[in-house]
């Protein structure tokens, strides 16, 4: 059975986020749309809004203690849990982050470990696979303390060790960006990419399915790219433990539109389309407003506005995943 | 990719000197087909769209290779140098040459009283932000002594300035010593200590976006008395202080590097804490001359240099930059230090001088010279203070505090001297960081009064 504790906070009382509620309903649509969780009451979806007072901490616990007892129930089955944060954060080590709760920084501490989290949710005893996904900053600053779970969440249940995948927005001691995906929304930068990621740009070999180890090399050989792509310097991390590399996180669906990539152009031109080989793909005269659409095998693409020099790199990651530029 | 056997040949090379850059070279199907250290590429390659991807230290840059034929790629690398060097886009004709000439001419043997300190501060871009006019800048830095008197304010006399090429330089002379150097006029006010010695002139080099760029701020010391537009010494100190924040990071030196670093004592400095704080060792450059900056002496473990001097509990700013915790590999300060103070909370400033920090009222006044000597006194028994000689801490915070009553600023001059009091006590009570209850005095003195109402 799987099971998903999806956090998104943007109502800080101090520097409010703007993506990180986006992201967060975004993540759980993705796994409901890809059936990743069968069960959609196994999704807590938990984000806070100017009328709430919703994450502060307790919530998070509840949710565990609710898919924990679910997850009992279907002991004899493979038990995976997604644990997806998005908000502000605070590097305490390489590997704990300080997950920013609704009234930090008002409410002193007001974080939770995300550590701590992690071995509460391996120490649980029912399931086998852990997967979390953090989109914060983690800048350092080794005097704030996340808080544990409530409860006893450092005595090790059962005999099960489950596989862990972990995946960090940002390397320790570094920034996490929004960055403005189309005009009217602001999203975490690493959020959008994991999504087109799982979807299946991360197939990298086109098995027709994504594994942990193809999404941390995915993360660690593309998203630098993906981050510049909106002027952005940040570069994600992924780590596994406990055989982790082998989770098969999804099945790639495969794409049944006659193209993969949109190109809408916002000049007045002639512009030509080369392909991985460097050959002419399209010579054309464009205006605003005009789209081509192409199925592009996986590779380098550029376009090159034959009046002005411009030219703007594409890379389509995938066969099987939409893809959209303006140029 | 093509099937042809077809290859051509490409040259990618830098308009840049630069040591160390690591380069991945991906082909049109997305295959690295290249990783490594290098500053320039010499290859085979089959027709196709490439992207070369460079790194150093932690700037990030890519490039698009459009190979149809033999060619030779020439790129600007674009590291956003805070030392006008080395021909990078941040650096301009218009800013090195000019550093240059004013440090050249005023370190001249015979210019009476040879100036051994250089301030530079500049735009990075002279066309951007419009509004920022250094003529209206230069006047928030001054120049303290160790007993907080102004020694000298940036002025229109005193400092050169280009309003259209966006930048200003100071240069003066003193004596030996420690001084701070205080900059006021921004929203993050902040002051940094610095030294002076014999033969060497003592740097800092600040640049603006739309405001102080205070993370990337630095100090050099240089023995070379000058500053050179292809100076590379300003480049290896930026790796140094990125393998502050891993000490994995140090393998990127290169061997031009490390014969970069033998010839400048701060730099032999630098490496020395670092390894000693990494590995409890140091084990290069142990012949080479060093520079006993207090503050890195302190890092070090060099408890001796500590007693013998007036040192503040600061570390230099290019030392906070990168002042993180690696699990057991990185470097680790040791927690109830007045330090952890300073990175914690105001970075890198004397806490004690930060009053722009402290903005909730106080209104308790009485007695205020009296419990200022009571205050001061349980302030100097710091585990960290009783180490140093003399009653430096309790004269230099009198002072302070002295002054700040001088310019009607009393009240947040007893709030500060009650935190310094009350933050032990309430951290041992509460079972908490020091630190944590300096940031949030407030809260926890709340709590604190609250479990102990006779308080």
């Amino acid at each position: 059975m799987e099971y998903a504790i999806i956090i998104g906070i943007d109502h800080y009382d101090k520097r409010a986020l703007s993506g990180a509620v986006a992201d967060a309903e975004a993540f759980a649509k993705f796994l409901t749309d890809m059936q990743l969780v069968s069960n959609p009451d196994n999704i807590k979806l938990l984000k806070s809004d100017a009328s709430n007072q919703i994450v502060i901490g307790y919530e998070i616990d509840s949710a565990i203690e609710a898919i924990t007892e679910n997850a009992k129930t279907h002991r004899n089955e493979t038990n995976r849990i997604y644990f997806y944060f998005s908000g502000h954060g605070i590097g305490n080590t390489f590997n704990n982050t300080a997950l920013c709760m609704r009234f930090w920084p008002k409410m002193i501490n007001h974080c939770i470990s995300s550590l701590d989290y992690l071995t509460g949710l391996i120490n649980k005893g029912i399931f086998d696979e852990v997967l979390l996904f953090l989109d914060c900053c983690r800048e350092n600053d080794t005097m704030i303390k996340g808080l544990p779970p409530i409860g006893d969440w450092q005595n090790k249940v059962g005999e099960r060790v489950p596989k862990v995948l972990v995946c960090n927005s940002t390397i320790y001691g570094k920034l996490s960006y929004e960055v403005s995906i189309d005009s009217n929304q602001k999203r975490g930068a690493f959020t959008s990419f994991l999504i087109e990621s799982l979807k299946g740009d991360a197939d990298t070999n086109n098995s027709g399915r994504i594994t942990a180890l193809d999404l941390k090399q995915h993360i660690e050989n593309n998203f630098p790219t993906y981050a510049l792509k909106y002027n952005k310097i940040q570069n994600g991390s992924a780590s596994t433990d406990n055989g982790g590399d082998n989770i098969v996180i999804c099945e790639v669906k495969k794409l049944e539109e006659a193209y993969n990539f949109e190109i809408t152009f916002n000049r007045n031109s002639n512009v030509t389309l080369y392909n991985k080989n460097a050959d002419k793909l399209r010579t054309d005269n464009v205006v605003t407003g005009d789209k081509w659409h192409y199925k592009l095998e996986k590779g380098n693409y550029v376009l090159v506005d034959n009046v002005s020099g411009e030219q703007k790199t594409i890379i389509n990651f995938s066969e099987n995943t939409m893809g959209y530029e303006q140029f | 990719m093509n099937n042809s056997d077809v290859k051509f040949h490409i040259l990618v090379a830098f308009n840049q000197p630069v040591e160390g850059l690591h380069l991945v070279l991906v082909d049109g199907d997305l295959q690295i087909i290249y990783a490594g250290y290098t500053s320039q590429l010499d290859m085979f390659v089959e027709k196709g769209i490439y992207r070369l991807k460079v790194n150093l230290i932690d700037y990030y840059q890519e490039y698009l290779l459009i190979v149809d034929a033999d060619k030779t790629f020439h790129f600007d690398f674009d590291y956003p140098s805070v030392a006008p060097i080395l021909s990078f886009k941040a650096t301009h004709d218009y800013l090195c040459k000019n550093l240059e000439a004013f440090s050249i001419q005023s370190t001249n043997p015979n210019t009476p009283d040879r100036p051994n300190f250089l301030f530079f501060g500049a735009k990075y871009d002279k066309n951007t932000f419009p509004e920022l006019v250094p003529v209206t800048l230069l006047t928030s830095y001054s120049i303290l002594s160790s007993t907080n008197e102004i020694l000298i304010e940036f002025n229109t006399d005193n400092t050169r300035f280009n309003n259209e090429e966006g930048w200003f330089i100071f240069s003066g002379k003193l004596d030996n010593g420690l001084y701070f150097l205080k900059a006021n006029g921004t929203e993050d006010p902040r002051i940094f200590p610095f030294y002076i010695y014999d033969h060497y002139q003592t740097q800092f080099m600040i640049r603006y976006h739309n405001k102080a760029d205070m993370e990337n701020c630095f100090f050099f010391y240089s023995n070379k008395q000058s500053f050179r537009r292809e100076a590379e010494e300003y480049l290896v100190l930026d790796k140094i202080m990125y393998a502050f924040k891993d000490y994995k990071n140090f393998q990127q030196l290169t061997d031009s590097d490390h014969g970069i670093i033998r010839e400048h004592p701060f730099l032999v400095t630098l490496v020395r804490a670092l390894q000693i704080l990494a590995t409890g060792e140091n084990t290069d450059f142990t012949d080479c001359e060093f520079l006993p900056l207090p503050d890195l002496e302190l890092l070090a473990g060099n408890k001796q240099l500590i007693e013998l001097n007036n040192l503040l509990p600061v570390l230099s700013a290019v030392m906070t930059r990168f002042a993180v915790n690696e699990n057991n590999s990185g470097i680790n300060f040791e927690q109830e230090l007045l330090i952890d103070m300073v990175i914690d909370y105001v970075k890198y400033d004397l806490y004690w001088n930060n009053f722009s920090q402290i903005d909730a009222p106080y209104s308790n006044l009485t007695g205020f010279m009296d419990r200022l000597d009571e205050l001061t006194r349980s302030f100097i028994t710091h585990p960290y203070i009783i180490n140093v000689k003399g009653n430096t801490y309790q004269e230099r915070l009198i002072q302070a505090v002295t002054r700040l009553i001088a310019t009607n600023q009393t009240k947040e001059a007893i709030k500060l001297l009650t935190r310094a009091d009350s933050i032990s006590t309430i951290a041992q009570q509460l079972n908490l960081p020091t630190s944590q209850v300096f940031r949030n005095f407030d809260t926890y003195n709340d709590i604190y009064n609250k479990i102990n109402p006779t308080q």
